[in-house]
């Protein structure tokens, strides 16, 4: 019996070092210059090119004890998986061990005095002595592979310690391979599927848009875009933020920057207050339904847990919101604070807490769903009113504000963060097939670049695989997230505020609005510093100008160069209504021309 | 039996049986499977412990004691800090490490008795 929870626990426990480690994919790039660069997939994500190929070798070992695990609980199971990735491991890094051993021995041989002899044996046969070991403590409890090991072990020991672990390895392998088959012929008889998807998120928010999968789905990809192609005719969304930069550029030219920037701040300041007033109504609400169940109306006790937190993180939201309105809107306190750390340190506790709410809510409604049977014979008790609270409004709203909280956080700070992405998820609709594990091919291609459609830079791509018995829910097995990256030399058209002074003695800067068309150098998508901060350009820019008060339509072009993502834009240019030359700055300020609009 | 890797404690001469076992032990860098005895289960352990301890790069040896009385004053300053030669009637065998510390035992009823066993005492010596 002892014996028993001994290798239970061992399996267990060094199972759980190896269980999720292991990918169930090899992720490889193939970037628009055909050239191949290999994923690291022990991370989650990945800087990859706008355009490129994502090649997916699939591990079927893993997926399938991925698969197993997350769908049995059953300990036998579990046990049967940990053993395997125990073997595994002991057996990739036993194979390593043993150069580094007859490294040693050959060191050993040539040793003159015996305090030699003992420091290399000491420190060369350690890894070596350490990974048989392990393997003879799997081979204790388990006769068959005992068996194994112990005949082959007969044929080789006296040809040295080196090539003895050698055949031992690779009969761990064998055997490996015949738990391989038995995990199978259990993926057979449980009727395991998996699904693939991935979903392209724009940054600007919004729905995210499916990706078609050759072989994973049925979804019709969209039109062909190429995020390389050169095209100087301006977005609607473009001529939009040029109709808005020309008000900015009237008000600059009448109030001048100062009170523009005041008036700016204002309105951030009043959409600011406007959410957190929202969030608060929001929040009270909640308070107020909830008030009418007590925890213990809760008949199960997981959701009654639940509950309770899910009360407590609803007033501890209240508290928050409340302070953070009293120091920065209550009283007529300087805007500057707002820009303040410590009060986007409370932002980031506001939206930490709203998150914690909706999955709270979350998990009560999925624990609700669960437990069907209880909720029926409750359907007038705590539990149904609160799962009708949960579902109807509850949760849409709290996702509704966590968004809003989101937007506002990346707006103040600029950034968009990797736990933002990874809060990100594919969409499986009912276009997914529901694919048997017998019949997954060793590999797909996530084709970014004929069916991800129209995207930009630092859209990010959310590939995730799901899988489960059939008459189960599915469970995610893995996820990666891809940001888009430009990598290669491309032109990019954008749109801004300029100042420019006309030669002359007594001219001055004035505020115009122009459009840049930039030539950008191609960076290695690992590097996304110099895209995102540095990102050099040169090109043209071409502006309407006014030099003279009278004429509204004088036209302007100049030769530029941009730096730092194209916030400091400088040149000199030519303009051609009243043939003088001028020169130009441009500087990109965000909140001048970004507003946040709910 | 693989003679190249065993060594015969002459027991018949006890003064020369314990500088040798004594030399094999302070002034030679081995592993030493120690075995004990001349019981039919020693016999098995010498022929497994011989093909176990491999070849000649291996820092290997068997020790063979027919009798150990001839060596228990040795045998009783051994580095054992898990006292597993407290009872030496019960011991058929056992391993010392590279720094000379006993650090397995192979029972006289021990079972299976096989080269993986006695291959696991080697491992045992090496790791020390």
């Amino acid at each position: 019996m002892m014996k028993y929870v001994f290798t239970l626990s061992l399996f267990l426990i060094i199972g759980l070092e190896t269980a999720f480690a292991q990918s169930v994919w090899k992720l490889k790039e193939q970037r628009p210059n055909n050239k191949l660069y290999e994923l690291d997939s022990s991370l989650a994500h990945h800087n990859v090119d706008i355009s490129s190929l994502i090649y997916i070798q699939f591990d079927k070992n893993n997926i399938r004890r991925k698969l197993l695990s997350a769908s049995n609980q059953e300990v036998e199971v579990e046990m049967l998986i940990n053993k395997i990735q125990l073997l595994e491991r002991i057996t990739t890094q036993g194979l390593k061990s043993i150069p580094e051993y007859t490294q040693g021995m050959d060191a050993y041989a040539k040793a003159k005095n015996i305090e030699e002899k003992v420091k290399i044996v000491e420190t060369m046969g350690q890894s070596f002595a350490t990974l048989a070991l392990e393997l003879m403590y799997v081979a204790e409890q388990d006769p068959e592979l005992s068996h194994m090991l112990n005949t082959n072990l007969e044929k080789v020991a006296s040809t040295g310690f080196a090539n003895s672990f050698t055949v031992l390895l690779q009969t761990t392998k064998e055997y490996v391979s015949g738990l391989e088959n038995k995990l199978s012929q259990l993926v057979q008889k449980e009727g395991l599927y998996i699904q693939l998807a991935a979903t392209l998120h724009s940054s600007k928010g919004g729905t995210g848009q499916p990706i078609h999968i050759d072989g994973f789905d049925h979804i019709k990809p969209p039109e062909y875009y190429d995020p390389y192609e050169l095209n100087l005719v301006l977005t609607d969304e473009q001529i939009q933020e040029l109709e808005a930069l020309k008000r900015t550029c009237d008000s600059i030219n009448t109030i001048g920057i100062p009170a523009l920037i005041a008036q700016k701040k204002e309105q951030l300041r009043g959409n600011l207050k406007k959410i957190l007033l929202e969030l608060d109504s929001l929040v009270t609400d909640l308070s107020d339904q909830t008030k009418q169940i007590e925890v213990s109306d809760i008949p199960v006790e997981s959701i009654r847990i639940e509950y309770k937190t899910f009360k407590q993180n609803i007033v501890a939201l209240q508290t928050a919101i409340n302070t953070l309105y009293t120091k920065y809107f209550e009283d007529d306190l300087s805007f500057a604070m707002v820009f303040q750390s410590s009060f986007l340190a409370e932002i980031r506790n506001i939206m930490q807490q709203t998150d914690l709410i909706y999955n709270n809510a979350n998990k009560i409604n999925r624990l609700i769903d669960e437990s069907t049977a209880s909720v029926e014979e409750n359907v007038d008790s705590a539990m149904g009113f609160l799962n009708k609270t949960l579902e109807e409004f509850g949760i849409k709203q709290i996702n509704l504000s966590k968004k809003k909280m989101n937007i506002l956080y990346s707006e103040l700070t600029g950034y968009r963060s990797f736990n933002e992405i990874s809060r990100l998820t594919a969409s499986f609709s009912d276009k997914i097939i529901k694919k048997d594990l017998k019949d997954l091919p060793d590999q797909a291609i996530l084709n970014i670049k004929h069916y991800a459609g129209y995207r930009e830079e630092g859209d990010n791509i959310v590939m995730e695989m799901r899988g489960g018995r059939k008459e189960q829910k599915p469970k995610t097995i893995e996820a990666a997230y891809f940001s888009l990256v430009k990598t290669q030399p491309h032109f990019v058209t954008n749109v801004g505020i300029a100042f420019v002074r006309p030669n002359g003695a007594n001219e001055k800067f004035t505020a115009v609005v122009s459009s840049n068309t930039l030539f950008k150098f191609g960076t290695q998508a690992k590097n996304t510093f110099y895209r995102k901060y540095i990102d050099l350009g040169v090109g043209i820019n071409v502006a309407t100008l006014n030099f003279n008060a009278d004429n509204p339509f004088e036209f302007g072009a100049a030769v530029v160069l941009s730096a730092f993502n194209d916030y400091l834009i400088g040149g000199y240019g030519y303009n051609f209504t009243q043939g003088k030359g001028y020169l130009l700055v441009s500087i990109r300020v965000p909140f001048l021309h970004k507003e946040l609009i709910y | 039996m693989n003679y190249e890797k065993l060594t015969i404690l002459p027991c018949h001469d006890p003064e020369e049986a314990k500088s040798i076992f004594e030399t094999l032990i302070y002034e030679e860098a081995y592993l030493l499977l120690v075995v004990l005895g001349k019981d039919s289960s020693a016999k098995r352990i010498l022929e497994l412990g011989t093909k176990a301890a491999g070849n000649k790069q291996d820092p290997s040896m068997v020790v063979w004691i027919s009798e150990p009385e001839v060596v228990a004053d040795t045998l009783s300053n051994l580095q054992d800090p898990k006292r597993f030669l407290n009872n030496l009637s019960s011991i058929r065998a056992f391993a010392l490490s590279i720094t000379d510390e006993v650090v397995d035992v192979i029972k006289v009823q021990e079972k299976p008795l096989n080269i993986l066993r006695v291959w696991k005492s080697f491992m045992l010596a090496l790791k020390g």
